[in-house]
């Protein structure tokens, strides 16, 4: 059996080594040393001047915990984003490295997916607004119904965030669970693979959607900075409060919101909780998000939201009768248009379920309901040519 | 008539993950492999994909040590040369010849030691064939469907065993397993089953469809 490390592109690797190392957090001398192998020797393998031995091959995977496959694969899609991620302010550089590593790589796999079956995305970005002098709310205000007007949206809730950001504007997006609770989100742009949103898929839909909007408003103000949504970090630079105004504006229009408010205060003679629940439904946004909303707008008073909670204030009774937003009901194993690319990757032979399950960090179980979405053998008919019935 | 094509000659069976996960879907993984008596083993990377158990949503490497424990698989590691095989399948320059880790270590350690794969993945099997066209790669109907599995289990228990691994394992049916999986199953609990395509079920529904002709 040839030995591929014999043909392979020693310089090509040398880098994925590189990366590799980087991600497990190892530096030259302490790979080196668990190795036994001396740092001029790791750098030449690193530049691509020396080649591996497969069992030097094998050591090296196992200490970096980066399967040979990762490694080796041609036309494998590489970002190193670590050093990115790791740079961004906030105490949680841990949890966030881990978030962009994993944008990094699922948007490399998707890529991949991508020039394994020749269908390249279609960018179709906001243009960029970067942040002027001014006030920064009310320019993320501008931006967010800009935005809502160049997507034809009108003041509609939008309640399908994934659908419009990479059927409408081309943006990568994917829904993962995160280890830490506290990560909502986080964004990525990158010259190769474009710009990338991952949601935390362990939040409430309502939560992953405000943060969808989030990571928009960051696109359009600070494109080219990686950016991590953590919700225990109150909004430290400008960016990050036009990022939270434009959600605001963009999810809960300030317009329609004090439309419906009043509707409803009318009709009642009052605003009371149940109301708060329908109106935030009616956004698809939670309780809290719609109750600050309406506080910023002075249609509630400040700090009415703290007051409700420090009561014990739960929607959950009204949401029980309501069966639920239609959002709860969708909880994706696949984003619409990274399962397109898999089950075509896949009918074509291109991939495996292993494959599929590694790239994209899916459990395999989830793989195969990706692949049997559509009830298998079917998926080779071309509605255009069916007989009538 | 079993459709099963495990023979006398297979006497060491290599599973991957895709079996192993069906396996435990059927919740009888240790009756089934202590009926077929054979040498079933697992390579450490196949094993370490196992992450989940199908049946009880647990974590997987439970599952898999507790037929270790039994004596009932073997976890192995490649040789050198298996080494060289595996690196090959994954690195392969063709999208088409490659495989993930899991199942690249499976057809190495297979073909390193000369024995039967047990996959239940499509290209996986497609390659396996490719490089060992004198061995059937198998997959994990070949067990269930086997003889000694059916007599010792009994009708109820397979049914029941095949029908959790189509719901909880969303295990494929290959076509030559089908007419058995629909006699020994039965249809109406088929159709329960949202993995299986109704278009390999529909011939069976249409022939036991009532006519409705008139007296």
């Amino acid at each position: 059996m040839l030995n591929l490390l014999d043909v392979v592109d020693p310089q090509a690797l040398g880098s994925r080594l590189r990366a590799a190392r980087g991600k497990a957090g190892l530096t030259q001398e302490e790979a080196g040393a668990v190795l036994g192998l001396a740092r001029t020797t790791l750098v030449a393998i690193e530049k691509g001047q020396r080649r591996l031995r497969p069992e030097e091959f094998r050591d090296i995977a196992e200490l970096y915990r980066v399967p040979a496959s990762t490694l080796l694969r041609p036309g494998a899609v590489h970002l190193d984003v670590t050093p990115r991620f790791r740079a961004l302010p906030g105490a949680k550089s841990e949890a966030q490295a881990e978030a962009g590593i994993l944008l990094g790589d699922l948007a490399a796999a998707e890529v991949e997916l991508e020039r394994l079956v020749g269908r390249p995305l279609r960018a179709n970005y906001p243009p960029e607004r970067p942040i002027g002098p001014g006030d920064v709310t009310e320019q993320a205000r501008d931006a967010a119904q800009e935005l809502r007007h160049r997507l034809g949206l009108g003041l509609s809730p939008v309640s399908d965030a994934v659908g419009l950001l990479e059927l409408e504007l081309g943006i990568r997006v994917f829904v993962r669970p995160l280890s830490s609770g506290a990560i909502s989100g986080a964004f990525l742009f990158d010259d190769e693979v474009g710009a990338c949103i991952l949601l935390n898929r362990n939040h409430p839909p309502e939560r992953r959607l405000q943060t969808a909007w989030h990571e928009v408003g960051h696109m359009v103000s600070a494109r080219h900075e990686p950016d991590v949504v953590d919700l225990e970090q109150a909004a430290q630079t400008k960016e990050e409060r036009f990022a939270r105004a434009f959600a605001s504006e963009f999810s809960m229009p300030a317009s329609l919101v004090r439309s419906r408010f009043q509707d409803m205060r009318r009709e009642a003679g009052r605003f009371s909780p149940s109301y708060l629940v329908l109106l935030a439904r009616y956004f698809h946004a939670s309780e809290e998000a719609m109750c600050r909303r309406l506080e910023e707008l002075q249609l509630l008073p400040g700090g009415t939201w703290d007051s409700l909670r420090d009561r014990g204030f739960s929607g959950q009774h009204v949401r029980s009768v309501l069966g639920g937003s239609d959002a709860e009901k969708r909880d994706a194993v696949a984003t619409p248009r990274l399962w397109l690319l898999a089950t075509e990757a896949y009918r074509r032979g291109q991939v495996s379920e292993g494959q599929l399950a590694r790239r994209l960090r899916m459990d395999r179980i989830e793989v195969r309901a990706m692949l049997d979405a559509l009830g298998g053998e079917a998926e080779e008919d071309d509605l255009e040519s069916l007989a009538p019935g | 008539m079993s459709p099963s094509r495990l023979a006398d000659r297979d006497r060491v069976l290599v599973l991957d993950a895709s079996t192993t996960l069906n396996l435990l879907g059927t919740g009888c993984a240790a009756p089934v492999l202590r009926l077929i008596g054979r040498d079933v083993v697992m390579a450490d990377m196949a094993a370490e994909e196992v992450r989940r158990d199908p049946l009880t949503g647990a974590p997987g490497q439970p599952a898999v040590a507790a037929l270790e424990a039994a004596g009932l698989l073997r976890r192995v590691s490649l040789s050198n040369a298996g080494y060289t095989t595996y690196l090959a399948l994954v690195g392969a320059t063709e999208p088409m010849d490659s495989l993930d880790d899991g199942e690249a270590v499976t057809v190495a350690h297979a073909l390193d030691i000369n024995a039967t794969v047990l996959v239940d993945e499509r290209k996986a099997t497609r390659i396996a064939r490719a490089l060992m066209p004198s061995r059937l790669a198998l997959c994990t109907l070949d067990l269930l469907s086997c003889p000694a599995v059916t007599a010792g289990l009994g009708d109820a228990r397979v049914a029941d065993m095949v029908s959790s691994a189509l719901m909880c394992a969303r295990m494929r049916v290959p076509e030559p397993f089908r007419s058995w999986v629909i006699e020994t199953v039965g249809l109406e609990r088929l159709r329960k089953c949202t993995s299986i395509s109704r278009s390999w079920l529909a011939p069976a529904e249409a022939i036991s469809k009532p006519t409705g002709l008139a007296r």
